[in-house]
């Protein structure tokens, strides 16, 4: 159980559990107790499982401290130092010191967790779905969800780890940011330095780093180096390299060496000229040596920035990876050349590689269904007996006179007779023949929530079917193992949700309709379990069937 | 104080006649005459009645056979034809009668001379994409005060033709967009197709008992405007078949394999789409050896 | 005084229709042209109705025809049942079983059927037999019934420079009320009714016009019925067509002549023996209801078709060189600058408002403005800017912040009590207008005057006593 790589950060003796006196350890995960002479913890509480921790009160006999979990569970530790009450109070506040310090940070860990995951359910309502369906229903469990089925979301989870791995910079006013305090007796002036700005002191100054390094636990004191460091001349910014005296100035010097090496392996790029970024010298200027007076105070700072920014980029590089520098490496000449020299919205754009759809049976699209529907029988044998047997000419004969305005006994009223409306109208009243609906049995209706279940059964299903045919061929043990897994995944689903669906659905239907709707589902399922069946039946047990493979 | 600029609706129906089964139904007398003749007669009457509603609706009225398409009204002959009025009749009815006569009878009469044994199916989407097109002139022509309710009847008593499925589909869907409602009055047969056709433009579909009362069919639920009928009761939409044909025996499919190059529809599995040449390769390498395994114990 | 603003009453067909008496409606439906006339102008759902039931010859029970809307169109079904009946398209019978039913109006079903596939009764206008050798174009004939009809309405407006109109067309001007004689004056002076209908769209007027003139048919000896059912054949004439006058009475000679007067006709000679219909006469029917001669005319050359353009600066600009349709704008808008085929002018407060106490109510000024967009206005609707159609109604209701009414004043009561016994009475009655009991003063409205002031003599009567 206990994985010796664990750092054990305290350890208190002679606290009893349950009447057993025994050793209690902080680790840094976990906390654990076991009995004096033993080497492996009775009990151990991750402190992710540890809800809160509760002491006894002031001027109890006992000194207690109580840790209650996450499930609802407690235990009670006394401490029993024979030192007196006053070492076991001092041992038990050590405990419920560090417990302070360390339960917030896991408590944050689990709690993050748990909401990235609850974020994520409300924003994916499909995987919420399957969610709902698969692990409230027991078929799988909600660990095997989050790491198989919720690909999406590891996924997202990986992405945000990787972003948050960049590093935070350093503001630019950090030095600026330091207030001195005034002391009000001496009326000197105090800097207060912590932790992070020495951090960050470090960071902008490489040198100055390597110099503390050197210097601080043998030559002088911490305070004592940064006083010389801020009283040094290598903060300000006219710094003067010549002065000797100096501690830091050969940190200015290792500057300038580090720079020009930079400026070195930065300028192997054949293509970069920098001459072209010189300002053009103004040859009328009168007085050249005031010019150059001023340039030293400039190109100080010009060389400040340089540094800086060459620091910014360095750490930027690393922040990304060895990968972007040998990139930057890779291209060799003439590629870069090329780049420089093509343009690519200049370029035709034939060079496209498409391939060409080569359909040969184009007819196939534009040819529909074949006439399926039935002709209306009655008239049909009627049709096609007298059909053919028109003789053309009376055809002709008829047209004819039709086409002349019907003939001399022609009535126009005749079109439709009174009769014959009276029928129609009949027809298209309501109860008549043509208002009558499409027959109930070439639809099935559900109603929207019926339709709603049956669509979240598919999904879900679907889901875990995926996953049991993807793990095919089980050519490895955790192959096999994953099969299994699902299929008991399908026994329950049909247990948990199929079967209380299909009675459902014969509430509200008949049970034929029952069966129709869900015959697909069915048939899914079936396959996978038969498949199963066939694979177990060849190997009986997995295990010594892979083996033997 | 709300101002309501009403502009002036305009309904115009176009009438697409399908005259292939003419010769079937002139072969059926009806009460002295023969059915061909109460077919006409019942649309040319129809056409009136629609214009008959208010002086600003129009009329289009286009013929088809299995040979060729033609507009009998208005016509496109130019020259006005003079005609005679039936005693009482309205003089612009009477124009329409006559004009639809003509046309009509020359159409079938060509057919006949032609006498092309041949049977073929019936030019019926072309004429349905000339009504659209005439539509959609009439429209960019109509004063900018007026709207325009465009609506197509088609009357037909034929199969549907799988020549021109094509064709039908895209008068459809432009049909759709255009805002242009198909209404399908059917003789004898039903047609998938076109019932596919009314209701994705939101049109009436009715396949009628008997063809005596064609006129009354028509009056009862083709003659309400589209945004009339809402208010009235008409016969319920019948369960349209939206199956589509599978490539391979033109079987109707629910459920089939789509390839996903050319999207051909097959409703059996093979490896290779016959359609486009396309082989479908599996990304399971697992899976090819053992067939060949399977395969090899056959062999 | 009443200043209530009063709009100029013109009737659509059926309203007219149902002033006239059963026979008269009956005799009426005998023209194949009236029932078509009357069908086309009722709503669509009754349009339909009838085509559902025009073949059948028998009464249709009434519980099958309530069927035949969704139940959420029953009230339009009540009106419809109701415009028919008053109509006399259809009546209520009794059928076999005690059930009630409705029966289509056989003369108008028969007519309907008619005019729809023929066999019904004749139409009496009918093409001559042989062809006219100086046959009119459609353009002659517009320009004709234009010059005609703008004739009436330049003498209404006062620019005489055109002819005179005659005497027939006068005695309407004045019966209709849109023109009128002062008393001590020669001079025809137009009202407050006339300003209206200047405003109206031309359709409208001419049937505003019509339907005047048929008020004052039987007067001058002619047949009402004839003349309605040529008037409504006339209306579904064909243009350029021309049309034989064998066969018509004498008093139908007449109706024409008067109809060429105002341009729904055209003809030569008198004496030809042929007329023109023009597009005055065409859909005539339709009249006080958006009609298409507007949109008509604008495909052909007529000059009256959009022309005017407003601003929301409220410039008003006319496309036009007839001064009658200057004078129609001048009525409401301040003219500005005129060049031969342009007017500017802008819509002021004072224009509008001269316009209102001229008896022209602002939506007629709004309606006329719209009607006769240019049509470059009806690309970007809307076609009149939204505020100025705001403003000229706004300008409208301000004139009406004062009611007037007649009454009388009570005052000078000798006691409280008195006046209020009075008051109280008064008020019992309705009849008190406004009343103070500082000062004890009271109105009260002149038709209740007589019998407050009964009630007082009573009253102190009783008290003297």
């Amino acid at each position: 159980m206990t994985s010796s790589s664990e750092s054990i950060l305290l350890l208190v003796p002679h606290v009893k559990l349950k009447k057993n006196e025994g050793e209690l350890y902080l680790m840094s995960e976990r906390l654990g107790w076991m009995v004096g002479n033993k080497d492996s913890f009775n009990v151990s509480h991750k402190y992710s499982d540890i809800k809160t921790q509760k002491i006894s009160p002031e001027g109890k006999p006992k000194v207690q401290l109580q840790v209650c979990l996450h499930d609802g569970s407690a235990t009670t530790f006394q401490f029993v130092n024979p030192s007196g009450q006053a070492e076991q109070m001092a041992d038990r506040d050590k405990v419920k010191d560090l417990l302070q310090l360390m339960l917030p940070k896991f408590k944050r860990m689990v709690n993050k967790d748990l909401e990235e995951k609850k974020l994520f359910l409300s924003e994916n309502p499909q995987y919420r779905q399957l969610y709902m369906d698969l692990v409230k229903s027991n078929v799988i469990s909600a660990e095997e969800f989050w790491s198989d089925h919720a690909t999406q979301f590891i996924k997202q989870q990986q992405e945000t780890k990787n972003a948050t791995q960049q590093d935070v910079g350093i503001s630019a006013s950090f030095l600026a940011d330091i207030k001195p305090q005034t002391d009000g007796c001496n009326g000197g002036v105090r800097y207060l330095l912590t932790s992070d700005v020495m951090a960050s002191i470090f960071r902008t100054y490489p040198s100055v780093k390597q110099k503390h390094l050197k210097c601080v636990p043998n030559k002088m004191t911490e305070e004592e180096f940064w006083k010389k460091f801020f009283s040094s001349h290598y903060l300000h910014r006219d710094k003067n390299i010549n002065d000797t005296k100096d501690l830091f100035t050969d940190c200015g010097k290792q500057d300038e060496q580090v720079l020009k090496q930079d400026l070195t392996t930065a300028i192997n790029d054949p293509l970069l000229d920098l001459t072209a970024l010189n300002d053009i010298e103004d040859e009328t200027s009168g007085t050249p040596s005031n010019a150059k007076i001023n340039n030293i105070a400039h190109q100080n700072m010009i060389r400040r920035f340089n540094q800086h920014s060459i620091l910014v980029l360095k750490a930027s590089e690393q922040a990304a990876g060895a990968e972007p520098a040998t990139v930057e490496a890779a291209p060799p000449k003439r590629m870069r050349l090329q780049e420089a020299l093509t343009y690519d919205d200049l370029e035709s754009n034939e060079s496209n590689p498409t391939v060409q759809l080569n359909l040969c049976r184009i007819e196939r699209y534009l040819n529909g269904p074949p006439t399926t529907v039935p002709s209306h029988a009655g008239v049909n044998k009627n049709g096609s007996s007298t059909g053919q047997a028109i003789d053309p000419n009376t055809f002709k004969s008829i047209l004819g006179r039709w086409m002349r305005g019907g003939g001399d006994r022609y009535n126009p009223l005749d079109v439709l007779s009174s009769a014959t409306a009276v029928t129609v109208l009949g027809e298209l009243s309501i109860g008549g023949s043509l208002m009558r609906g499409p027959q109930p049995n070439s639809a099935i209706h559900l109603t929207s929530e019926l339709q709603k279940e049956l669509k979240e059964l598919y999904v879900s299903l679907s889901e875990i079917l995926k996953h049991f045919w993807a793990a095919f061929p089980p050519s490895t043990p955790e192959l096999v193992q994953k099969t299994n897994r699902m299929i008991d995944a399908l026994h329950k689903f049909n247990q948990a949700k199929l079967t209380p669906y299909e009675q459902k659905l014969i509430q509200a239907s008949t049970s034929s309709e029952a069966e129709n709707i869900l015959r697909p589902l069915r048939f899914q399922l079936q396959a996978a379990i038969r498949k199963h069946s066939q694979l177990s039946e060849r190997r009986p047990l997995p295990r010594t069937a892979v083996s033997s493979m | 104080m709300e101002d309501k600029e009403e502009r002036i609706e305009t309904s115009l129906v176009a009438i697409v006649i399908d005259a292939t089964p003419a010769k079937k139904f002139a072969s059926q007398p009806l009460d002295g005459s023969s059915m061909m003749n109460r077919i006409f007669d019942s649309l040319i009457a129809f056409g009136n009645a629609h214009l008959m509603q208010a002086s600003h609706n129009k009329l289009a009225i286009i013929a088809c056979n299995s040979k060729s398409t033609k507009f009998l009204y208005p016509s496109m002959d130019g020259n006005s034809r003079s005609y005679q009025n039936r005693p009482g009749q309205y003089d612009m009815f009477a124009k329409v009668d006559s004009d639809v006569r003509h046309g009509l009878g020359e159409l079938i009469l060509n057919d006949l001379t032609d006498n092309d044994s041949t049977k073929s199916d019936s030019l019926l989407g072309g004429a349905m994409a000339r009504a659209l097109c005439y539509i959609h002139r009439v429209q960019r022509e109509l004063s900018l005060s007026h709207q325009l309710k465009p609506r197509v009847l088609v009357v037909s008593g034929s199969c549907d033709s799988a020549l021109q499925y094509m064709t039908f589909m895209n008068v459809f869907f432009t049909a759709q967009k255009e805002n242009v409602v198909i209404d399908c009055c059917m003789m004898d047969t039903d047609s998938g197709l076109l019932q596919q056709g009314c209701d994705i433009t939101g049109g009436q579909y009715l396949h009628i008992p008997s063809v005596a009362g064609l006129l009354e069919y028509l009056l009862w639920v083709f003659l309400p405007s589209p945004s009339c009928r809402s208010k009235i009761v008409l016969p319920p939409p019948t369960k349209v078949d939206y199956r589509a044909a599978c490539f391979c025996h033109h079987k109707l499919v629910d459920i089939g394999w789509v390839c996903s190059v050319c999207l051909s529809i097959f409703c059996k599995f093979s490896i290779m789409c016959t359609t486009c040449n396309t082989e479908f390769k599996l990304n399971r390498p697992a899976i090819v050896p053992a067939k060949s395994k399977k395969r090899a114990r056959i062999e | 005084m009443s200043v209530q603003q009063r709009t100029l009453d013109c009737k659509d067909l059926h309203e007219y229709l149902k002033t006239l008496s059963a026979t008269v409606l009956d005799r009426l439906y005998n023209h194949p042209a009236t029932c078509l006339a009357v069908f086309r102008e009722l709503p669509e759902l009754s349009r339909l109705y009838i085509m559902r039931i025009l073949f059948v010859d028998q009464a249709v029970p009434k519980a099958i025809m309530g069927s035949w809307v969704s139940p959420n169109s029953a009230k339009e079904l009540e009106d419809i049942v109701k415009l028919l009946t008053e109509l006399r398209l259809w009546q209520e019978v009794e059928m076999q079983g005690g059930l009630k039913g409705w029966l289509l109006n056989p003369t108008f079903r028969r007519n309907l059927k008619g005019a729809l596939l023929g066999g019904g009764n004749e139409w009496s206008m009918k093409p001559p037999t042989d062809a006219d050798p100086k046959a009119r174009g459609i353009a002659i004939l517009d320009e004709y019934a234009m010059g005609r009809w703008e004739c009436v309405l330049h003498f209404m407006v006062g620019s005489h420079q055109h002819e005179v109109i005659s005497s027939d067309a006068l005695q309407i001007l004045q019966h209709a009320g849109l023109m009128k004689k002062e008393p001590g004056e020669n001079q025809l002076t137009i009202t407050r009714d006339g300003f209206q209908f200047l405003l109206m769209d031309t359709s409208a007027q001419v049937w505003y016009f019509l339907l005047q003139y048929l008020d004052t048919a039987t007067a001058r000896g002619l047949d009402l019925i004839d003349c309605l059912g040529f008037l409504f054949q006339l209306s579904f004439s064909t243009l350029g067509q021309d049309y034989s006058t064998d066969s018509m009475s004498d008093g139908l000679q007449k109706f024409l002549q008067h109809l060429r007067e105002f341009g729904l006709v055209y003809q030569r000679k008198r004496k030809d023996g042929r007329f023109y219909p023009t597009r005055l006469a065409l859909d005539i029917a339709s009249g006080p209801k958006k009609s298409m001669l507007n949109t008509m005319a604008a495909t052909s050359l007529n000059q009256s078709s959009g022309y005017i353009v407003v601003e929301t600066n409220y410039r008003v600009y006319a496309y036009t060189d007839s001064s009658l349709q200057v004078a129609l704008i001048a009525l409401f808008c301040e003219l500005m600058y005129r060049f031969p085929n342009l007017v500017v002018g802008i819509i002021t407060r004072e224009s509008v408002r001269q316009a209102l106490r001229s008896g022209i109510t602002a939506d007629q000024i709004v309606s006329f403005l719209r009607q006769h967009a240019h049509p470059e206005c009806y690309k970007e609707p809307p076609v009149l800017p939204s505020t100025i159609a705001d403003q000229i109604k706004l300008w409208a209701i301000e004139r009406d912040r004062f009611v007037y009414k007649e009454g009388v004043l009570y005052n000078q009561f000798d006691s409280q009590a008195d006046f209020e016994i009075l008051k109280n009475y008064a008020q019992e009655r309705g009849v008190l207008v406004w009343h103070t009991t500082h000062g004890r003063k009271m109105v009260v409205t002149k038709e209740g005057h007589e019998e407050v002031r009964k009630f007082w003599k009573r009253h102190s009567r009783n008290g003297s006593m």
